[in-house]
């Protein structure tokens, strides 16, 4: 029986050559990728298609999931971030069909790799840092200066806020990834329980039940605090404090 | 709109408060009991993120400049308190002060 930790494994689908030590061959994590970007794309499409003034289901899906992210822009970032709605959105869905797509039995779970979170962590970071020294100039340095401190622990204080800043992208890119490890590795561990014990296995199965829908709220849940978070950082570019 | 023409509307309202009290459900507006679980997780994600990005920086640092371990450790510290300051802000956006409201 494959342990529970193979599910993660990278496999090459279509081999191609290395370029500059790089593999760049297609793998399950690529086809799963867009599998979500198709999927994502569809989804708006299809629901936008026929748009009409009473929404039928799928327009009330792309209807509800739009008015989500907008609401969760405006709340969080405030009604000058709503200029990078695009970003944010696609950010959302990009991630949520990864976490749900990844629900699929014996599908890939892209978000369960570290490299793919900090990646999309990273360019938050990159992107909201440069639209904080875009709009703010030099100014945005003070970001790291706290109103209100006292300057005798300034010099304490202003290493602290800018390394808080900086491990920004770690912490964003491990919570997704730990949260979808987490998960899948212990449904995989429960099944195999539940395999293992014959007769008895159906107490682990029920957890493992019981924990399939969990792993429905916490794939939903991580898209939304990744999505949010990002809403935040953007909102301290965009207003400092 | 006459008084008459309100009172199927408030009669309705009856209706749905008692059945929703039979099966227990809530009130939207109802506010939820916050679950200390999700946050204190959050904040916890913070620190850890906060002291692996302090030992990577000061790692990365001391093989640049070869003092090894000299800034591992001074970043570990400044790490470990970042990390803390997040999870502070963390905390103080996820947690509703109870003294303001």
């Amino acid at each position: 029986m494959a342990g529970p930790l193979e599910q993660f494994v990278i496999k090459p689908i279509v081999p191609l050559p290395e370029i500059a030590g790089l593999d760049i061959s297609f793998t399950n994590s690529s086809l799963w990728m867009a599998f979500a970007v198709i999927g994502s794309y569809a989804l708006v499409m299809v629901g936008t298609r026929h748009a009409a003034l009473v929404p039928g289901r799928m327009q009330s899906v792309v209807e509800l999931a739009y008015e989500f992210v907008a609401g969760m822009v405006r709340d969080n970032a405030g009604k000058e971030g709503m200029k990078y709605f695009p970003l944010i959105f696609t950010l959302f869905m990009f991630v949520l069909f990864g976490n749900t797509l990844g629900m699929i039995p014996g599908s890939f779970t892209f978000t369960s790799h570290i490299i793919v979170t900090f990646a999309m962590a990273i360019c938050v970071f990159i992107g909201v840092t440069v639209i904080g020294f875009l709009k703010h100039g030099v100014g945005y340095l003070g970001l790291f200066a706290p109103p209100g401190a006292p300057k005798a622990i300034l010099p304490v204080l202003v290493p602290i806020e800018i390394l808080s800043y900086c491990v920004r992208p770690i912490s964003l890119s491990v919570r997704l990834f730990c949260n979808m490890v987490a998960g899948h590795t212990m449904l995989k561990v429960f099944a195999s329980f539940a395999v293992a014990l014959g007769v008895f296995g159906v107490a682990p199965l029920a957890v493992a039940v019981a924990i399939t829908g969990l792993e429905f709220v916490i794939a939903f849940l991580q898209a939304y605090i990744f999505t949010v978070l990002t809403c935040i950082y953007l909102h301290d570019a965009l207003h400092m404090h | 709109m006459t008084e008459r023409d309100r009172d199927p509307f408030r009669a309705f309202d009856e209706r749905l408060a008692s059945a929703r009290g039979k099966s227990g459900a809530r009130d939207a507006d109802e506010p939820r009991r916050p679950n200390d679980f999700g946050p204190g997780l959050q904040a916890g994600v913070e620190i850890f993120g906060g002291v692996v990005g302090g030992l990577l920086i000061g790692w990365a640092l001391d093989t640049w400049f070869g003092t090894t371990p000299v800034l591992l450790v001074v970043f570990f510290l400044l790490g470990g308190a970042a990390g803390v300051r997040n999870a502070f802000r963390t905390l103080k956006r996820l947690v509703p002060d109870e003294d303001e409201g």
